[in-house]
């Protein structure tokens, strides 16, 4: 299985937008080969060619052009053949076989890759002077090996020599054919043929000489030229070039990106972090940044900047997930091998997101590869996973299909926990993705993605739940500085609850919601100071809020079924990244979001002044079928600045805010996989927040850091009754509590990203609070003072980091320390209809032991030699190694008239584990 | 390709020697942490029925874990109004226990509601309340052997109930059961301390005095059992089990009788119950947890609207039906469950016999070498029950 080589050469920006139009020119050929052409187009023009001879075709051709500029003749010669050509600003002309040669990188990539100023020594006409070189200060290149190559002669000025030699493989000897020979401060480059042979043309003097090629480590030689001569290069293997050319890229988006608060993790950066159980899971890197934390270990849904986890907009592929993880949250759900990256946005969400208050977690799964057969394995204590990419349509369509499940439930009955000895629990996953590039301007994408779990925690019920979305996405390119983009979404998520424990009550029960996106979106870049980004997008929800029948004959279980909710939410949304200047760079958005409830649906009327229930109902109205019966919405700012203070320093600040117009009714203090979600209508009004970000970030040499405060004011956050019952309740606004959130903070990330140890260290202190306020004593909570929330976690440390011994072992660990989480604790006994009960405190006014925890892993790349078709990883990890007994929760049960204090907790004692991954 | 199986196939033999080698640990156990934070608020028990009897309402305070009880809240001024402007006035028999002076029973159509005036002046008012129902029965009660969730064999005793007029949808449950217990190691006599000499206390026998051989013991529900028939095709409860007993229970042993009470509640007060159930009641499900907190029920203060009280002012229709029950009626020729004890016989004498008869510990049982002795509870039934025969009791 031969990898083939994707090539991105780092070249100035400059050259996008500096490159003049050469005049054209006019030449008739008949009969003669293209190397043939190429030399006429030499001799009647600037432009000089480098390839070598053995790709172009020999069969003679016949071809006239009139006026026709070198490009397009380039163009219509190269159709057709695997050639690409790259058209230098110094007016040199390198064809590629196979591989494209990019002058820019793919937008967002890498903002301004200016090279330093210092390098200007190497430019164009050094050749009058005489050549030196001397020791330039803060070259990271200092380290580099120097070569000189020929003789230096005085009576020899020329401009330009030729190096040549081979590149082979340090391991097998082989030679290296499509390997990049770069030198990136001026533009040059070539690539080796089938016998790993190059010739580069230099200019006289320093170059920094690169070579770079996927799934082979860099290698870097100053050459000092003086005559023509040869070098030859012997490159390791390496398959880690994704990771740091993911780590640059953040690199500058730090300081330079306007928006705040936002992060990105790539999912192959991931895998040397200690593993609970075995998996690699960004999800759970994610809860490691400031800003992002869990209930406890064991708990899914995100608590974000003080945020409900109903406020998460978590997108696979742009499509909504409602339920990211398996086995409540021990596992993410879905498949490590398929996603490439997630991007979180919990400061300024840019304006094409909307619809959830607090953050944007968007996944992207990898492109198939739709050049050759590849694939991932992974086998850990728990799941078992696979993945693989298979070209469809050579250099066009490529299709990756992956299946990941938990093959035993054996975890669950190792736990030592007399709660769960009844219980199974199984989980799978399955994702595919297609993609295809149908031409230059156009390219489809379809992800299709299905998870099911299934679980019983105790004998008689047995809980189900999936997630199913489908994502369908063309991007059109439409002219030069316009592109689009058309996506469909449609996502589910349902559970069932399966009943078999009594005589005749039995039963089966459901919910289910499904939600369709149609999103247009495009981008203008309208010149180098404003990019456009601007589009539509309408949401159709269809909610099957609970439903109940009897399992068989004998129960006598009514059916029930709560009727079906339905709502429109759309958005019109334009956003600017403008920038006034090279130091200050704004992010202008706006975005309107509609929302409208439909029919068919019967609503209730409570009489003011009473709290709503039962009894306080003056009117039902009925709307017929998608009748629109009630409207919320209104404009949403996005707004965010960046100013640069200098080259490695910034400030950043920006305001956002959003409405929600979907909530989860969950009445647990943790995430439950059976929570439902209900729809704003007449009686529950939708959720809105403002968040003020202010930050400074600071760039080192090998240090990225940045410090961020944050104030978020919440509306509407939706709370319940103590004891409420959600489940098959048709009037949830009964049971509903809605008012005020506030949550504040400081976030410190110090990353380091460079060196044999790396990794980050983040610590935030947060706030936050609520407060249910009413007129009506039962609807009060705390006396409606502001009280912390259930994840109001004041000190949250957490720290990630990774050594390389060397290039096959590294050893990572992870800290976490949090303060513990806020409960509410019994205060006293009080004796009621002959029993013993407790009477609790005000809501959260205690708080859990302190949550600290430590893992540790080993990871071992796999041996080179032994076998060349795969490449192997193995980890071998300890979950909380100073087994510390970190309390989950803390209850209060009656048992027998007594009242006995309880602590649950999940991983107690060190858990060890070891996972095998290969790559083919 | 071939590689590529080989390989995987080794790697899953590898594997499954790695996870013999693993364990995963979750648990529960005491907490430790403290709790602090006592807060006294007034407990009201208020049921008012449809029975014509002397109505009885009982108000205490919470306590602190470290106490036994609650104590009484003494000498309030308690009265319920019937919407017709008459007030019903109760009056303080015991610490805490107030009844109506005359007898009455709640009827349909009329709004009760209840206010308390403590002794340091503060006023509390209920919501007004509605009788649901008339009146309601208990078809049938039964008891059948047969084994619970966790395949422990027992009785379970359930009753039938049908409402063909669907009026009366929830309910909710109590019983008080009455067993015979019969002392194992009793004896017709008891030891007595005559006097204590220098050469060491002298003992005699007596005959006992009172009846220390049988009794009578009880108990009341200890759960909350609420159910509704709001989402079945009919008002009905098909042999719905109120109370279950484990065949190894000592109160099965000779005869046992139950009596349950069938409360047909408003949807308010079975929404209370259920709630309290819930806040109680230990979670199956150790991810995740209900949101616990002070549960208002429809009792408020006048002073201060912040006041937390506990408790429901409640009006219920009700109904009671008692069963008896012989363990050889459905356990014949079978042993008998053990005793709540062991019983063992001791000889004792000297100052350690003085000093357990002075402490009432131990009953006298037989001098067959000495004087023996076995444990209060084995030997004197009064320490498990009544004995006095109860006036339902029927052999």
């Amino acid at each position: 299985m031969r990898i083939v080589l994707t090539i991105v050469l780092l070249l100035l920006v400059k050259s996008m937008f500096g490159q003049e139009k050469e005049a054209p020119i006019s030449l008739e050929i008949k009969n003669k080969p293209i190397k043939d052409i190429l030399e006429v187009i030499e001799q009647k023009s600037d432009y000089r060619f480098y390839y070598a001879e053995q790709w172009l075709d020999s069969t003679a051709i016949s071809k006239a052009y009139k006026n026709v500029p070198v490009e397009d003749i380039l163009k219509d010669l190269f159709n057709d053949t695997a050639i690409n050509f790259f058209i230098s600003w110094d007016n040199r002309i390198v064809l590629t076989q196979n591989n494209s040669i990019y002058g820019y990188l793919p937008e967002g990539f890498l903002e301004q890759p200016n090279t330093e100023k210092d390098e200007e020594t190497l430019s164009e006409d050094i050749a009058s002077v005489p050549i030196f070189y001397g020791k330039r200060k803060n070259d990271p290149n200092a380290v580099v090996q120097t070569v000189r190559i020929g003789k230096e002669r005085k009576d020899r000025r020329e401009r330009r020599f030729v190096l040549s030699g081979y590149v082979t493989n340090v391991r097998s000897e082989n030679p290296l054919p499509d390997v990049a020979i770069m030198v990136k401060a001026l533009n040059l480059g070539a690539i080796t043929n089938d016998k790993g042979f190059y010739e580069i043309e230099l200019p006289s003097g320093l170059s920094l000489v690169e070579i770079s090629s996927m799934g082979l480590a860099n290698s870097k030689k100053n050459v000092i030229i003086y005559n023509n001569g040869s070098l030859d290069f012997r490159l390791e293997e390496s398959l880690e070039q994704l990771d740091e050319v993911v780590v640059q890229a953040d690199a500058t988006r730090n300081i330079e990106d306007a928006s705040t608060g936002n992060t990105r993790i790539g999912s192959e950066a991931s895998k040397n972090i200690p593993l609970v159980l075995g998996e690699r899971d960004v999800l759970k890197i994610a809860t490691t940044l400031p800003g992002v934390t869990t209930a406890g270990e064991g708990s899914s849904g995100f608590n974000v900047r003080g945020g409900k986890t109903d406020q998460n907009l978590i997108l696979l592929d742009n499509a909504v997930i409602y339920n990211p993880s398996h086995f409540f949250g021990f596992f993410q759900a879905f498949n490590p091998f398929a996603v490439s990256n997630l991007n979180i946005y919990k400061g300024s969400i840019p304006a094409e997101f909307g619809g959830r208050l607090s953050s944007v977690f968007d996944i992207n799964t990898k492109d198939a590869s739709n050049k050759i057969f590849k694939g991932e394995v992974s086998v850990g204590p728990v799941t078992a996973n696979a993945v693989v990419e298979v070209p469809i349509v050579k250099d066009k369509a490529g299709l990756l299909v992956g299946a990941r499940g938990a093959y035993s439930d054996w975890v669950l009955k190792a736990l030592d926990n007399e709660n769960l000895n009844d219980s199974q629990a199984s989980f799978y996953d399955l994702i595919a993705k297609y993609n295809h590039k149908i031409n230059d301007n156009n390219e489809v994408r379809a992800t299709g993605y299905y998870s099911r779990d299934i679980f019983s925690i105790t004998s008689d019920s047995l809980f189900d739940y999936s997630n199913r979305l489908l994502s369908l996405k063309w991007n059109r390119k439409l002219n030069e500085k316009n592109t689009g983009s058309l996506t469909l979404n449609n996502s589910q998520y349902k559970f069932n609850i399966d009943f078999d424990g009594s005589l005749n009550r039995n039963f089966q029960q459901s919910f289910q919601i499904n939600e369709t996106e149609l999103k247009a979106q495009f981008r203008y870049s309208l010149n180098e100071s404003h990019k456009l980004d601007y589009g539509i997008s309408g949401k159709l929800y269809s909610v099957l809020p609970g439903e109940i029948s009897p399992k068989s004959s004998n129960d006598i279980v009514i059916p029930l079924a709560v009727p079906k909710e339905r709502a429109l939410e759309s958005a019109l949304f334009v956003s600017d990244n403008f920038k006034v200047s090279e130091k200050l760079q704004l992010d202008l958005g706006l975005r309107y979001s509609f929302y409208g409830a439909m029919g068919p649906s019967v609503q209730r009327e409570y009489a003011e002044g009473f709290p709503k229930s039962g009894t306080s109902v003056i009117d039902t109205k009925t709307f017929g079928n998608n009748k629109i019966y009630e409207t919320y919405g209104g404009p949403e700012v996005r707004f965010s600045g960046r100013y640069l203070l200098n080259d490695s320093l910034s400030i950043k600040a920006s305001f956002n805010n959003a409405y929600q117009f979907i909530h989860t009714l969950s009445n647990n203090t943790t995430v439950s996989p059976v929570d439902t979600w209900k729809l704003s209508d007449r009686n529950i009004k939708p959720q809105q927040a403002n968040q003020f970000s202010l930050g400074i970030y600071k760039n080192s040499r090998n240090y990225e850091i940045s410090l961020e405060g944050f104030y978020k004011r919440q509306n509407n956050i939706v709370d319940f009754k103590t004891g409420a019952q959600l489940l098959l309740n048709e009037n949830i606004e009964t049971e509903v509590l809605q008012d005020k959130g506030k949550a504040y903070g400081v976030e410190l990330l110090i990353r380091k990203n460079i060196g044999k140890l790396n990794g980050w260290l983040g610590y935030t202190y947060s706030r936050s609070f609520f407060k249910l306020d009413s007129e009506f004593p039962q609807e009060r909570v705390n006396e409606g003072e502001f009280f912390p929330s259930n994840f109001d976690k004041p000190h949250d440390v957490s720290m990630v980091l990774n050594y390389k011994f060397t290039r096959r072992f590294s050893f990572s660990g992870n800290f976490v320390y949090q303060t513990g989480r806020p409960v509410t604790f019994p205060v006293g006994n009080y004796e009621f209809n002959g029993n013993e009960f407790v009477l609790y405190s005000d809501r959260n006014q205690f708080r859990i032991p302190d949550y600290y925890r430590l893992d540790l892993a080993f990871n071992i790349e796999g041996n080179h030699k032994i076998k060349k078709f795969a490449h192997s990883f193995w980890s071998i990890s300890v979950y909380n190694v100073l087994g510390r007994n970190n309390p989950y929760s803390v209850f209060f049960v009656s048992q027998d008239g007594e009242i006995k204090a309880l602590q649950s907790s999940i991983f107690a004692i060190p858990i060890p584990s070891i996972t095998y991954n290969f790559k083919f | 390709m071939y590689f590529l199986n080989e390989q995987i196939r080794k790697l899953f033999i590898n594997y499954l020697v790695i996870v013999l080698l693993f364990a995963v640990y979750s648990c529960t156990e005491p907490y430790e942490g403290s709790v602090e934070g006592f807060e006294v608020v007034l407990v009201v028990n208020a049921i008012i029925t449809n029975e014509n009897k002397k109505q009885e309402i009982r108000l205490t305070k919470s306590y602190r874990f470290e106490e036994n009880g609650p104590t009484a809240e003494e000498n309030a001024i308690v009265s319920i109004s019937d919407g017709e402007g008459q007030q019903i006035a109760f009056e303080e028999i015991e610490p805490g226990k107030y009844v109506t002076m005359t007898e009455f029973a709640a009827t349909m159509n009329r709004t009760y509601s209840l206010s308390i005036t403590t002794e340091n002046g503060r006023s509390y008012r209920s919501d007004t309340m509605q009788l649901p129902k008339a009146s309601t029965t208990i078809d049938e009660v039964f008891a059948e052997r047969t084994v619970d969730h966790d395949g422990v064999e027992g009785i379970a005793i359930s009753i039938d109930t049908f409402d063909p007029s669907r009026g009366s949808n929830y309910y909710r449950y109590e019983y008080i059961e009455t067993y015979k217990i019969i002392a194992p190691l009793w004896s017709p006599e008891d030891v007595v301390l005559v006097i204590q000499l220098s050469t060491g206390p002298e003992f005699n026998t007596i005959l006992r005095e009172r009846e220390e051989h049988i009794c009578y013991g009880n108990d009341q529900a200890k759960t909350i059992n609420v159910v509704n028939t709001v989402n079945l095709s009919e008002d009905r409860l098909d042999r719905y089990i109120v109370r279950f007993i484990k065949r190894d229970n000592y109160i099965l042993s000779h005869r046992y009788s139950i009596l349950v009470r069938q409360y047909v509640e408003s949807p308010e007060a079975f929404a209370y119950y259920e709630v309290l159930k819930g806040l109680t009641q230990s979670s199956t499900d150790v991810f995740s947890e209900d949101q616990p907190g002070f549960l208002a029920g429809n009792i408020f203060s006048l002073d201060d609207p912040n006041e937390n009280v506990v408790g429901f002012f409640e009006v219920a229709a009700v109904a009671e039906k008692r069963l008896f029950l012989s363990y050889e009626d459905f356990f014949p020729g079978e042993e008998l469950p053990p005793f709540i004890q062991n019983c063992m016989l001791t000889v004792l004498g000297g100052n350690d016999l003085a000093d357990a008869i002075k402490n009432g510990t131990i009953v006298y049982f037989d001098s067959n070498g000495g004087i023996r002795t076995t444990s209060r509870a084995c030997g004197d039934c009064t320490a498990l029950g009544s004995n006095k025969v109860p006036d339902f009791w029927v052999e």
